[in-house]
């Protein structure tokens, strides 16, 4: 009988024979079956490069270096079987034998014993090369045993050796090549010389950032890659389905990888980090400010307006009253009745310490952290300091400090600062419009985990926070696509405005947030301390670069294409805003960020309507246009009673029937005590109960948020992407927790 | 542990309770709502008997309909017309029920608003000493029979059903004991917000909230302070605590100000308290020489807890268990329990106070809470033993309550009237002579008459077209007062004599009642006690 080959394709296809990682606890596997291996002898196979790696009740798998090969083809055809064959490199099929026959006599030999048989271990070669101690090797390997992880990037994390040193010792350790692109001859400028930008287009951009690989020449014998994780066969094994050539191994360096990446797709990553919502969903950008039907709508009612004003002065004004009256009603009382729910309630997802302790350290995947950052040299070593704090594998954060290439200054001192190896510096490249968003965008271009989080460069995250994000995206379901941590202060006692501000962040982040949360209405994002699964971010086109107030209208984008938002029980501390000046200006971006948020999502009422379903188009009217509206609208009301009082005008009592002067009287009375009332309550609830009694003058900060909204209204209509950049490291002691006096809650 | 850390931690442990919805750490909310349900329909069919069998009707409570009557009802319908001399939240509760009195005018004429409202209080009331007992820790069948006790007590049945605002009163405050005694044990916010709430509603309903909340936040403060809680937490507490009751009082204030021109109309009003005192209307002898003698006034005070005798040793008790162990309840209870008696010493003291019973009604509540106090903390092994003996004890209050109540000194205002109900006796109020005249006005429809609500509101109320008066509240009252003439056909006018000498036109116009005005000619005087006579403006009127 002679051996039928079944697989008669024009070619065999390609196979790997190198052990990978699998599954979540990333377990190495050998594809190679040691015992279907040896139903060929050592010489037999080693002389015809012949390997059996598996076997089935029917067939064979076999594995060789030319299978169309004469001597190959006999030896297969004594096999006796219906094989299934494969091409397979030379160097993998070297492996192979090695890992087959020497172990061949032991009883039963285990996966990871295979894979490395007679090899000097990783750390070995460092510490031989003098790269690194003896004793750091022993501290990361305990700290491997604990936390899972590889050497590699737990070494690195720590700056205690380059990403090239472990390149170069990897490369003695699998007898791969190594390839350093960086500094091979005149740093980055040999990257583009020596690779062959057309190979890139083989893979998606995607591909090559997240196996981490640049292609770097092809020739007779294949292409040639290097890769920073020479064990990532799903890699290679795409790559040569992909190419329909063998692929060659060389060990590179991270640093080389990310610069010939960023060499090759700079102006791709510029272009989405601008345009990629403009092209995706023009409808959602804010690029146009007002649509053509919005603009011509605005001005049909101004000229109503007009002629009412004109024709029927007091019919007008009342009736404008009374819409207002109507208006500002409801949502008093929509946002009462939210607001009251969460005052001793936990709405918020609570992780607790038990959910914490039940997280396994090794299954914890890369996390990305953004930090935009203009001009703010001063705060960086706050910065590093909260990110070294944080209590997450470092070999497994992914910090993208995001500077724009103008800020000379900023760029100078983060890289004089040495920063540790896990934070990256991302410079931006200059292109219009130039805002934290666009940034932000650029960043998420690079981002490698599975999960993402946007910190600000003065921010000071509890330590515990991404672990517990963690747990909170495994406890929720699966559409549950971003969640929030609440923002507080850490110079809340600096002054009364630090004062208010912070309260204010009590209600909004303690109180409102989580009753939105819970009554499944669109939330908007705080600015930072979101975090997100990179792939639903990347879904919906990110960041708007056009919008002022990216993160509210990210947070109704998110909600429009039925993904969850949750709070998370977990502060980030802040720097408020202590002077009034430079509050105004920031309260105003984020003012007219609302009033643009409003207006692109109201481009089409009735399809927002059907997007958002009844509860959400009139949540995402209480929230999105209910938080500037009482603010602008404020200012009318106090003129009217300031007239009335002062007797100025008779004609005020005439354009308030007396139905809407009771209404209007609600307003005043019960609003302001309800809001004062409910945010006494929010600042208890976290705890901060130094700043209950400052609460009762709030009015006086409200009035205050007046004067921001209106900047906001005319800068809207003037200047609608000026980014009103907020100047931090106000404080006088730059780094918080050095006082215990600083924290509201507690006490000395 | 780095700073931050640290810092994490500690911010921790200031925060208060949270929970999620499904806490098992709640007052038992289908008890307490039978208890109240049960409460309520007692203290209605209770009210029914008094009002329609016994045609007993309580001028305070029934002119508090009318002040809501007026809001929608009269020549020129406006809020504001519910008057700013008492307190407005009875109205403005009875202010829906007066839109039915074309459905069921008894609502109105009788004032049976009045006596809905208070025995929704009295419900709650019920509910809210249920649920303190619970908190205090008594078991369910005790704590079932110590709220019936305090149920049937003639005091509170009595302010329950006859429509006053002491019944509640009372019921907000034992509401607002309840939030309180509730954060000091589980450190819920909502159970502060609600105590706070209460309070302010309580300012809402009578001026004795504003001691009784001072020395509620007074308990609080203590408490926490027993409980080692941070002065900053403690701060904040009493902040949440206080804001809303001031918030009211200044909106009060305010109001008073903006619509009556005088910040403290309430107080100054010439018709107010201090207006009506002043016309020695309310003096007897009881009250002769307690007024500027401080230790009179004091004993005053403490006569009445005669009243419902179990405070003094429920106080005594408290007092001396505190001795011993400092329970964070106890302030509450002991400081809450003193208020309402010590603004009546200063009262009293000031020559502000008619001394009625009604207004000691807090000593009930309040020894309620004392004993019930007493038994939850006396740990002995017989239990049930302490618990009878101080259910024993609440019984003979309640019985002592029955007979004070009937003695001229302790039933002081309402004596007569307990007696007469004792025997189930009707009894007259006096307002037959109003509805008479309303009739004459029914047939007479095209008068306007000027009136002054102060004594005539039953006119008002009992006349088939209240459009027909000018009454006190209408916006151009003072103006037709003054200028009468070809605006006004009538002026209606009681004798000058008594609480009557504070009505608009005999201040205005002292001898008209007796014809010393030249313009005014009388036509008629109507029968009845306060000699009620009808003038006729004449052209020559000003």
């Amino acid at each position: 009988m002679s051996t039928e080959v079944l697989s008669q394709l024009p070619r065999a296809p390609f196979v790997s024979m190198r052990p990978f990682r699998y599954g979540p606890r990333a377990i190495l596997v050998d594809p190679v079956d040691s015992r279907a291996a040896r139903l060929l002898d050592e010489h037999t196979a080693r002389e015809h490069r012949v390997l059996v790696y598996g076997q089935s009740s029917t067939s064979l798998y076999v594995a060789a270096q030319m299978p169309m090969g004469d001597a190959s083809y006999a030896v297969i055809r004594g096999l006796g079987l219906p094989v299934r064959l494969a091409q397979c490199s030379a160097d993998d099929l070297t492996a192979a034998f090695e890992r087959v026959y020497p172990a061949a006599a032991a009883a039963s030999p285990s996966v990871d014993a295979l894979a490395a048989p007679r090899r000097l271990r990783l750390g070995d070669l460092l510490r031989r090369s003098g790269k690194t101690a003896a004793d750091t090797i022993a501290d990361v390997l305990d700290v491997q045993a604990k936390s899972g992880g590889r050497l590699g990037w737990l070494l690195t994390s720590r700056n205690e050796v380059t990403y090239l040193d472990v390149a170069e010792a990897l490369a003695e350790q699998r007898g791969l090549p190594l390839v350093d692109l960086l500094n091979g001859e005149s740093g980055a400028a040999a990257i583009g010389s020596r690779m062959d930008a057309s190979l890139f287009d083989l893979m998606p951009e995607l591909f090559w950032r997240t196996h981490l690989a640049v292609p770097v020449g092809r020739s007779r014998l294949g292409l040639r890659i290097a890769m920073v994780d020479p064990d990532d066969s799903e890699a290679v094994q795409a790559l040569e389905d992909a190419a329909g050539v063998p692929v060659r191994i060389a060990v590179t360096g991270y640093r080389d990888v990310v610069a010939a990446l960023e060499e090759r797709y700079q102006h791709e990553y510029t272009q989405r980090s601008v345009d990629d919502l403009l092209q995706r969903r023009p409808e959602d950008s804010a690029r146009r400010t007002l649509s053509l039907s919005q603009k011509v709508g605005l001005g049909a009612l101004g000229a109503l307006l007009a002629a009412g004003l004109l024709g029927e002065t007091l019919s007008t004004l009342t009736v404008v009253n009374a819409i207002f009256g109507v208006l500002y009603f409801w949502m008093l009382i929509h946002k009462m009745i939210l607001l009251m729910r969460p005052t001793d309630k936990l709405l918020e997802i609570g992780i607790t310490e038990e959910d914490l302790a039940a997280l396994d350290p090794a299954t914890l995947p890369t996390y990305t952290v953004l930090v935009p950052a203009y001009r703010e040299a001063e705060v960086l070593p706050i910065l590093t300091k909260a990110l070294m704090e944080l209590d997450y594998p470092k070999d497994r954060l992914d910090v993208k400090l995001l500077l724009e290439a103008d800020d000379h200054e900023t760029i100078a001192s983060a890289r004089a600062m040495r920063l540790p190896n896990y934070i990256e510096i991302v410079i931006v490249p200059p292109s219009q419009p130039k805002t934290k968003p666009k940034a932000c965008n650029y960043g998420l271009s690079h981002a490698r985990g599975e999960f993402l989080v946007i910190y600000d460069a003065e921010d000071i995250p509890e330590r515990d926070q991404i672990k517990k994000a963690i747990a909170a995206f495994r406890k929720a379901p699966p559409t549950v696509s971003c969640i929030q941590a609440k923002l507080s202060y850490f110079n809340w006692d600096q002054n009364i405005l630090t004062r208010w501000f912070t309260a204010e962040y009590a209600a909004w982040f303690d109180l409102l947030l989580p009753a939105l949360h819970s009554a499944s209405l669109p939330i908007p994002l705080g600015g930072t301390s979101n975090h997100f699964r990179v792939q639903a971010l990347v879904d919906i086109g990110a960041w708007d670069p056009y919008n002022v107030a990216e993160d509210a209208d990210l947070g109704i984008r998110l909600y429009k294409a039925g993904h969850q938002t949750l709070v998370m029980d977990s502060t980030t501390y802040e720097e408020a805003n202590s002077e009034f000046v430079n509050w105004i200006r920031q309260r105003s971006r984020w003012v007219k960020g609302y009033i643009q948020t409003w207006f692109v999502h109201m481009r089409h009422p009735i399809r927002l309507y059907r997007e958002l379903g009844p509860k959400g188009f009139l949540g995402f009217q209480l929230v999105v246009g209910g938080t500037p509206f009482p603010f602008l609208i404020n200012p009318w009301y106090w003129l009217m009673t300031t007239l009335w009082f002062l007797s100025l005008w008779r004609s005020v009592p005439l354009i308030f029937p007396s139905w809407l002067y009771y209404l209007a009287s609600i307003n005043l009375f019960v609003g302001n005590f309800s809001f004062i009332f409910i945010n006494m309550v929010g600042a208890a609830r976290r705890g901060d109960w130094r700043l209950i009694k400052y609460e009762v003058a709030m009015p006086v900060y409200w009035s205050m948020m007046s004067v921001a909204a209106w900047k906001a209204m005319l800068q809207f209509l003037t200047r609608p992407f000026y980014w009103e950049k907020t100047q931090h490291g106000l404080l006088p002691q730059s780094v918080p927790g050095t006082a215990s006096s600083s924290v509201p809650g507690s006490f000395p | 542990m780095s700073l931050l850390a640290d810092w994490a931690a500690r911010e921790r442990s200031a925060r208060p309770q949270l929970s999620r919805a499904t806490d098992a750490d709640r007052p038992p909310v289908r008890e307490g709502l039978a208890v109240g349900a049960a409460t309520f329909v007692g203290s209605l069919l209770l009210a029914f008997h008094l009002v329609f069998q016994l045609h007993f009707v309580a001028s305070d409570a029934i002119t508090r309909v009318a002040n809501a009557f007026y809001v929608l009802f009269s020549r020129e319908p406006h809020l504001g017309a519910i008057g700013f001399i008492w307190n407005p939240l009875p109205s403005l509760l009875e202010l829906p029920l007066t839109l039915l009195h074309s459905v069921w005018p008894p609502l109105v004429t009788d004032g049976f608003a009045s006596n809905l409202v208070s025995a929704a209080f009295a419900g709650l009331g019920a509910l809210y000493m249920d649920r303190i007992l619970a908190r205090l820790g008594l078991r369910r069948p005790w704590r079932l029979l110590i709220t019936a006790l305090y149920v049937v007590n003639p005091l509170i049945l009595f302010y329950g059903a006859n429509g006053m605002t002491d019944g509640m009163m009372v019921a907000s405050f034992l509401a607002a004991w309840e939030g309180a005694i509730a954060y000091l044990q589980t450190r819920r916010l909502g159970s502060l917000a609600a105590a706070a709430l209460w309070l302010a509603a309580a300012f809402l309903i009578r001026y004795e909230a504003v001691p009784f909340a001072f020395l509620l936040a007074t308990g609080m403060l203590l408490g926490l302070y027993w409980d080692r809680r941070p002065a900053p937490e403690i701060e904040g507490v009493i902040t949440i605590l206080l804001t809303p009751i001031v918030y009211v009082g200044a909106w009060w204030i305010y109001m008073n100000w903006l619509i009556m021109k005088n910040p403290l109309y309430f107080v100054r009003s010439s018709y107010g308290n201090a207006a009506q005192i002043g016309t020695g209307s309310y003096h007897y002898a009881g009250l002769a020489g307690v007024a500027h003698h401080p230790l009179a006034a004091l004993l005053y005070a403490i006569r009445f807890t005669l009243l419902f005798w179990p405070i003094i040793p429920g106080i005594a008790g408290v007092a001396f268990l505190l001795r011993r162990k400092r329970q964070a309840a106890a302030p509450l209870l002991l400081l809450g329990s003193i208020a309402v008696g010590s603004f009546q010493v200063l009262m009293l003291y000031l020559g502000q106070s008619a001394g009625w019973d009604r207004f000691f009604i807090t000593y009930v509540p309040s020894g309620f809470l004392l004993i019930s106090f007493l038994i939850a903390q006396l740990q002995t092994k017989r239990r049930a033993l302490v618990a009878a003996l101080g259910a024993i004890v609440l019984l003979a209050g309640d019985a002592g309550t029955f007979f004070a109540l009937q003695t001229p000194v302790l039933g002081h205002g309402d004596q007569g009237l307990i007696s007469a109900l004792a025997h189930n006796q009707p009894v007259s109020t006096g307002l037959g002579q109003y509805r008479r005249i309303a009739r004459y006005f029914d047939q007479r429809p095209r008068l306007v008459v000027l009136l002054d609500t102060f004594t005539l509101w039953d006119v008002v109320l009992s006349a088939r077209d209240p459009r027909q008066f000018v009454i006190t509240s209408d916006l151009s009252f003072q103006s037709l007062l003054h200028y009468p003439a070809g605006r006004v056909s009538m002026f209606l006018v009681p004798q000058p004599k008594g609480g009557a000498s504070l009505d608009a036109i005999n201040r205005a116009y002292p001898k008209l009642w007796s014809g010393g005005v030249s313009w005014a000619r009388l036509v008629l005087q109507f029968p009845g006690p306060e000699h009620v006579r009808l003038y006729r403006i004449t052209a020559n009127a000003p």
